[in-house]
């Protein structure tokens, strides 16, 4: 808040600033156009005189401001922290001492302080306070927020509907999906699928789901961002994707997204559903899609016939994910083509292999180091012989990540 | 005040403190399980001690990674509840190091506020003893530690 | 300034040459004004939207594009490691490093392979997309499977630059200086705005001086001024150059120049302009201005984009001889591009660019030392002609004085008041001086060595002048 107000203080001061000079360049001007009509003699310094003392009062003012802001605004923050954390003493207090609840009208920073004790809480105690948000009447304030013109302020109302899971504010929610802020439709978006995860009826969530869906679609928020707005709650994302996944078409961009956050989620049961898309044609989609099934474990029949290929791909992450899911099937069924990916012309594909067959424990390793002796292919014993001098290389957590999503 | 904190906790933890100290009123701050909490967020760590407090523990929190790291150097805990991001730095680096560098065995709870897989992996692959989701329910959390240390 | 003769030629001469500086001063003080308002207000709004609240939900988010970090090295051997180390900390879900040492003569590849346990695999094919140097050996890591070294023969920074874009597999490619360091954040930070617009091809960050600045286990811990007055300055006009200037630009779209310390790109459009310019002193801002003409001329929907975050340290000349090689260097750059490019200058084809961008560097920025020298000399020339009119003399260049002052004070003024640095107060005076006792002296140094370097650009086409490194840390 009070940062905020920094932040539009300077502004005026710019304004000022700008404002002066500007015109400080006009009297330059017209001291010289006096000069040039009085025929080469300068008359009149006063507007010039003028200029330079209003410049140096801009000097004086943007120092001034540049030494004691820091110090004042750190004594705010100072004040607003200590503040806060009284604040969220006292919630606690009220929550495991069951102490008296403070009188109505609340400062901001109680409220700031309330939020985001609510927001790390599930159980009795969340809806505890829960209730306290609806006895302060703070959901009309938000409300009133989002209707502002100014971009902060709405993102700030979504934030605190966020933390505060209104069900009774979803429509209002759903209507910013539709901004043409991405940040306020990322902000909404996420707002709306904490609320979804807190609607407790099952007719209701139902309905809710549908309208969520239904502007999600039209929304434009970016397939990374859908991701991570689809994976956010368990709850809520279960009925969003079976109802996302009984339309019918998915464009990729929202395909994408929507087969991630299965991963994501671990929601085995929709891995069959997953496979269908394992021959989409656009490459991004597929990888997520091999990538999920790695993920969930499983192997679908369709993928054998085609695993070899994938293997061969010009997309270097369909050759990894191809050599991950081959780990999904026992030794004796993958060990040929594992064999062959040792020499795999792609480095990263060899490395991956030696990790896979590592996975697979003596047998694999055993494996290895036969490759060393006489794999045919130079590059597959080289890198073979790199993971026997390292004996209980550990499974690089960096590899790991570095798996992950290639988008 | 004692007393009202020994009722509320659960039977595990104030046996085996029993058994330790061989005195029922051994729950003074001086003999009860020390708990170090590591996190850059003052709602959660405020929400923590005052919770562990009451349940008649004795807390010490830290709220930057060289904080953090300075304190492990110089005290021994019972228990550390670790936030995956802490200022200055990430509270599996801090984890690594207790269990690399110190060669400490102290039981570590990690706290995350993003369900990634890769955190949760890489965090048990550094030796976290158990992994907590933001928002929890803090009477599990109680259990869960007491579960641990006893 | 002009006594009572002004009817010879001579007077005429000297009358239109007041003139002609007058409405220079003008013209360039009334852009840079609105420029750095421009600019300034972009970098207020900015923070307001992206404070705490809002970024966070950005940055937990798993679901950037890949990102491959172009880091060219020659004779690093002092500090590469820990720039590799600081590259492989960065927070992001999945990106991957190629440095090529540039045929490096010292033991820049022979320190990377002990500290990574890199081993030399076997060249296979890769794509010449663009034509460069070959490559001699390629190294790779199993325990840092993200990490690619490159060894090629000396081609140049832009070579290097181009055989890592031959390398690199990932949709977005970053150009680092193998002596800066990066924010953990600065990749999530700028890949955000590739993912608010799908029209975005390339985004510049904010550079910073590192000296003076306190880093522990790799990290920035607390910004501090430097040491000399040398250092100082610069900080001042790096304040001056990236809040003011190229914020601004941004804000009205035409950035022409993204600073080769620390860059994003879109590989794809990199590659549709042909890489980086090998012939070249200033190929960051030759990509940039090929990047605009590309998409101009296609008519194609595009944003070059600069993000205010401080997201890269980078070691700044503590010597006056190493800055004025520095400056000399840039401002040759500077020439070299404006030539190669110069039937953008008022082409209105090019649109904005062209028609104010363009010419803008020409004119004031590339003109200004010639023109500002000319003015010394004829300040002085009025002095010993006693021609000078003392008292508007004195008006004009107090006026003068005081607006460079406050352009530098504006920019600081949001250092301090949004970036939260230089905590000590002390810190904010001394840094108030420098900015006051910039134009005593150190600028005209600077302003020659420009002019010089004016006259230098065809004779020391494409030579760099070496940099001496301390090694940081």
């Amino acid at each position: 808040m009070w940062r905020r107000l920094g932040s539009y203080f300077y502004h005026v001061i710019l304004l000022a600033v700008v404002v002066v000079e500007l015109a400080a360049l006009a009297a330059l001007v017209s001291t010289f156009v006096f000069y040039f009509r009085s025929g080469g003699v300068f008359t009149d310094y006063t507007f010039l005189k003028i200029a330079l003392g209003t410049s140096l009062l801009c000097i004086l003012a943007l120092i001034f401001h540049t030494v004691f802001y820091p110090e004042i605004s750190d004594h705010f923050d100072f004040r607003h922290d200590r503040q806060y954390q009284a604040w969220l003493q006292r919630w606690t207090n009220v929550l495991f001492k069951l102490e008296d609840l403070p009188p109505k009208p609340l400062p901001p920073v109680a409220v700031k302080a309330l939020l985001d004790q609510r927001a790390l809480l599930i159980g009795t105690d969340a809806s505890l306070l829960d209730s306290l948000v609806a006895f302060y009447q703070l959901d009309q304030q938000w409300l009133k927020g989002l209707k502002s013109r100014r971009l902060d302020r709405r993102l700030a109302a979504l934030a605190a509907l966020e933390a505060a899971v209104l069900p009774q504010t979803l429509p209002a929610v759903l209507a910013q999906m539709h901004s043409r802020n991405l940040l306020v439709r990322i902000s909404a978006a996420r707002c709306a699928v904490r609320i979804l995860a807190a609607v407790p009826d099952l007719h209701p969530r139902h309905k809710a789901v549908l309208l969520f869906v239904r502007t999600l679609v039209k929304a434009r928020v970016p397939a990374g961002m859908l991701e991570s707005i689809l994976s956010l709650e368990v709850r809520a994302s279960v009925p969003i994707l079976e109802c996302l996944f009984q339309r019918q078409s998915l464009p990729a961009d929202l395909l994408q997204p929507v087969i991630a956050a299965v991963g994501n989620l671990r929601l085995v049961e929709m891995a069959a559903k997953v496979a269908t898309y394992i021959e989409t044609p656009v490459p991004a989609v597929r990888v997520t899609v091999l990538q999920v099934l790695v993920k969930l474990g499983y192997f679908p029949p369709a993928a054998w016939p085609v695993l070899r290929q994938f293997l061969y791909d010009t997309n270097l992450a369909i050759n990894l994910q191809a050599v991950r899911l081959l780990m999904l099937l026992p030794l004796e069924r993958s060990k040929p083509l594992l064999w062959e990916s040792l020499g795999h012309l792609r480095w990263e594909v060899r490395c991956e292999t030696v990790f896979a067959l590592l996975q697979y424990g003596p047998l694999g390793i055993q494996l290895v180091n036969e490759a060393v002796q006489e794999h045919p292919v130079p590059a597959a014993v080289q890198i073979a012989s790199q993971f026997q001098t390292n004996p209980g290389l550990p499974i690089n957590a960096r590899v790991q990540e570095w798996l992950g999503t290639i988008v | 005040m004692t007393n009202k904190a020994l009722t509320s906790l659960p039977s595990r933890f104030s046996v085996s403190n029993h058994d330790r100290n061989g005195s029922t009123m051994s729950l003074s701050s001086t003999h009860s399980a020390r708990i170090f909490i590591v996190d850059d967020d003052p709602a959660l760590s405020i929400l923590l001690t005052t919770l562990f407090t009451k349940n008649g523990y004795q807390v010490t929190t830290a709220r930057d990674f060289h904080t953090a790291k300075q304190q492990l150097e110089r005290e021994a805990f019972d228990l550390i509840l670790l936030d995956v991001n802490i200022i200055y730095g990430n509270g599996l680096d801090l984890l690594s190091y207790l269990r690399q560098s110190l060669q400490l065995a102290t039981p570590v709870i990690v706290i995350s506020a993003v369900h990634q897989e890769a955190t949760l992996i890489r965090s048990l692959e550094l030796g976290a003893d158990d992994f907590v989701y933001k928002p929890f329910n803090p009477h599990d959390l109680v259990k869960q530690v007491a579960a641990i240390l006893a | 300034m002009v006594g009572n003769d002004s009817l010879t030629i001579w007077g005429g001469l000297y009358l239109f040459f007041q003139y002609l500086i007058l409405a220079y001063f003008v013209l360039v003080s009334a852009s840079y004004t609105l420029l750095t308002y421009l600019g300034l207000r972009s970098i207020l709004r900015y923070n307001r939207v992206m404070s705490s609240y809002a970024i966070k939900p950005l940055l937990e988010s798993q679901a950037y594009r890949a990102i491959s970090i172009l880091v060219p090295a020659y004779n690093e051997e002092k500090s590469i490691i820990a720039s590799v180390r600081s590259l492989l900390s960065l927070h992001y879900p999945v990106f991957e490093i190629i440095v090529v040492s540039d045929g490096s003569r010292d033991g820049t590849v022979d320190v990377l392979r002990e500290a990574y346990h890199l081993t030399e695999i076997s060249l296979t094919r890769y794509h010449m997309t663009i034509n460069a140097k070959p490559i001699k050996r390629l190294f790779r890591s199993v325990n840092y499977p993200n990490l690619i070294l490159v060894e090629k023969e000396n081609g140049g920074k832009a070579d290097a630059l181009n055989v890592a874009l031959n390398l690199a597999r990932y949709p977005l490619v970053c150009s680092v200086d193998a002596d800066s360091t990066l924010d953990v954040q600065a990749l999530l930070r700028t890949a955000y705005l590739f993912v608010e617009d799908e029209t975005v091809v390339a985004v510049g960050g904010t550079v910073r001086p590192l000296n003076g600045a306190i880093i522990q286990d790799g990290q920035l811990v607390e910004v501090r001024l430097p040491p000399t007055w040398i250092e100082r300055l610069q900080i001042v006009e790096y304040s001056r150059a990236f809040f003011a200037g190229r914020a601004g630009w941004a804000e009205i779209g035409i950035l022409m120049i993204i600073s080769g310390a620390f860059g994003v790109f879109k590989r794809e459009s990199v590659l549709a302009v042909g890489g980086y310019r090998t012939n070249t002193v200033g190929e960051d801002m030759d990509l940039v201005m090929r990047l605009h003409k590309y998409y101009l001329r296609h008519k194609l929907p595009y944003q070059i984009r600069f993000t205010p975050d401080p997201l890269c340290w980078t070691e700044v000349p503590s010597d006056l001889k190493t800055l004025r090689r520095q400056r000399n260097r840039w401002h040759r750059g500077l020439w070299e591009n404006l030539w190669e490019h110069r039937d953008m200058l008022f082409n209105p084809r090019y649109g904005l660019v062209g028609l104010v961008g363009v010419p803008y560097a020409w004119l004031v920025e590339a003109a200004s030392p010639a023109v500002e020298l000319g003015g010394y000399v004829f300040f002085l020339l009025s002095i010993l002609l006693g021609i000078l009119n003392l008292e508007f003399t004195f008006y004009f260049m107090s006026l003068a004085i005081l607006f460079g002052l406050v352009l530098s004070l504006m920019s600081i003024g949001i250092e301090t008041l949004l970036l939260n640095r230089y905590k000590r107060i002390s810190d904010r005076l001394i840094f108030i001086v420098a900015a006051c006792v910039e134009f005593l002296g150190y600028r005209q140094i600077l302003l020659w060595e420009r002019f010089r370097a004016s006259f230098q650009v065809w004779g020391k086409r494409g030579q760099w002048g070496s940099m001496e490194r301390k090694g940081f840390r």
